[in-house]
């Protein structure tokens, strides 16, 4: 004999639309219930939940990473192509231009031949090395020259004080001897530095790691022990034991070990002459020139001597007599 | 339903959409509404699964969704039932070999639940947003939703038999 029987209570249940109903009169008295009531429980449901958001983040993070990779090898891979394609083009229109070029040498030197041989004339403007001693710290005081200090007794000056320039030094050569400012001075084939300030029989010569020192250079590369020559660029001096050099194109090869040589010194060396050697080079974000570090090569302590270089006009070619020969040559014509 | 090996199955899935609901599925929005992974889940399981028995599932999918959203708690349960069953009285209607509208019908239930949803949220947020960018953003997310579970279905339909969860 069975006390309960669940028959009725099963068949009621089981019915679909009776379960449906159950199901949402629960739903909906779950929902009358306070939001507090429910709050313990979500605390635990997110807890539970907070591995598996990590898991399923990090996973993401992985396939999106996996992406990238697989696109940057796409995009490098079609930009190798297109490389490829560029250059097989830049070496079909370097075999035009060579063609070009040895067609227009043959025309050139063919032209030369037929010309009269060149009638040699003197230049109008040759350069000269002028020797000079430095002037040490202690014979500056016993020449008493033009030179004048922008400071005065508000900065501590007093008569028979030392004025001594840590970046510079004084020649025994000046104005008298038809030195001027701004011209070099070397030791050797390296640039000293330049002269500043010329007095009568006195010069005072920068180097060019002093504040405002400016001269327009060349790279130069070395290759098997040959000088290849680079970009131009201008140094500045910058009051540190370094010059900085700018205005190279970020678009020309710059490395540390380059030697910098001056520009437009023609008619003086034929290679140029040596200012230092890239110790640094950096480009600044969004730059579009080369920031270069030059250590000067004439570093140490000052020589003896020196030789200033001074440009001298020809005088046979601006006296009276080569003027009258010019015009005896232009009547002939 | 009845299985122990359904319930855990059931149990490991809703961890998992859960899961992904509520960290990356924001990854993957469109116009600022990420699929509903969770009912997605009930109406798959719906589709696949049949019978009266399923109910039992989608309210605890319901239950769980409440949980995790921060809604009422059996607000989103009784959404999901309502949802079920209009679903299963489609189902029974349309005859059986036209399983496209069947599954059609499903995409349009859970487009609809979605829509309920987001008007309840809207609701219980105390009618803060525009009612209008609310259902907006609803439907949104009810055709992405649907979208997905309609993609699951196919896949799901190019498996054997024996693997399906039903």
């Amino acid at each position: 004999m069975t006390l309960y029987d669940r028959a009725p209570a099963q068949r009621w249940t089981t019915s679909p639309r009776r379960r449906f109903a159950i199901l949402l009169a629960s739903a909906l008295a779950l929902a009358l219930l306070p939001v507090d009531w429910s709050r313990p429980l979500r605390r635990l449901v997110d807890d539970a939940l907070r591995p598996g958001q990590v898991a399923t983040t990090r996973a993401a993070e992985t396939i999106d990473g996996g992406l990238a990779r697989l696109r940057g090898l796409l995009s490098s891979s079609q930009r190798y192509a297109e490389l490829e394609r560029q250059l097989d083009e830049l070496r079909t229109r370097n075999a035009q231009l060579q063609a070009t070029a040895l067609m227009l040498a043959e025309q050139d030197s063919n032209e030369l031949n037929s010309l009269p041989p060149v009638k040699p004339t003197a230049s109008l403007v040759t350069a000269r090395l002028m020797q000079a001693r430095v002037i040490g710290q202690h014979l500056q005081s016993l020449v008493r020259d033009e030179a004048t200090l922008d400071l005065g007794t508000a900065a501590g000056l007093r008569d028979g004080a030392w004025a001594i320039d840590a970046n510079g030094c004084l020649i025994d050569q000046g104005a008298q001897s038809l030195l001027r400012r701004g011209e070099l001075v070397l030791a050797g084939r390296r640039v000293l530095g330049k002269i500043s300030q010329a007095g009568t029989y006195t010069s005072h010569v920068q180097r060019p790691t002093g504040a405002g020192y400016r001269d327009l250079v060349q790279l130069a590369y070395r290759q098997d022990k040959r000088l290849t020559l680079g970009p131009r660029g201008v140094l500045e001096g910058t009051g540190e034991p370094l010059c900085r050099v700018r205005m190279v194109p970020v678009t020309e090869s710059v490395s540390v070990g380059d030697i910098l040589l001056t520009a437009g010194s023609e008619g003086i060396a034929s290679s140029g002459l040596l200012y230092g050697e890239v110790v640094r080079v950096e480009r600044p974000a969004g730059a579009s020139h080369w920031e270069i570090w030059m250590r000067p090569a004439a570093n140490g302590r000052w020589p003896d001597e020196v030789a200033v270089v001074t440009a001298v006009v020809n005088e046979q070619r601006v006296s009276p007599l080569a003027a009258s020969e010019a015009a005896a040559m232009k009547g002939q014509r | 339903m009845n299985s122990p090996r359904a319930v855990v199955l059931l149990t490991v899935m809703v961890y998992v959409a859960a899961a992904a609901n509520a960290s990356i599925c924001s990854r993957v929005a469109i116009w600022g509404a990420p699929p509903d992974l969770l009912a997605v889940l009930a109406i798959i399981w719906m589709t696949l699964s049949g019978g009266q028995n399923s109910l039992v599932a989608v309210a605890a999918l319901g239950l769980s969704h409440d949980l995790i959203s921060g809604q009422r708690l059996g607000a989103g349960a009784a959404c999901y039932l309502l949802a079920a069953f209009a679903l299963e009285s489609w189902q029974l209607r349309l005859a059986y070999r036209h399983t496209s509208l069947q599954k059609g019908a499903a995409l349009v239930v859970l487009a609809g639940l979605e829509l309920a949803l987001t008007g309840i949220e809207w609701l219980e947020s105390g009618m803060g947003p525009a009612l209008a960018d609310a259902l907006q953003h609803g439907l949104v997310a009810g055709v992405y939703s649907a979208l997905v579970a309609g993609l699951a279905l196919g896949l799901l339909h190019t498996l054997p038999s024996q693997c399906r969860f039903s």
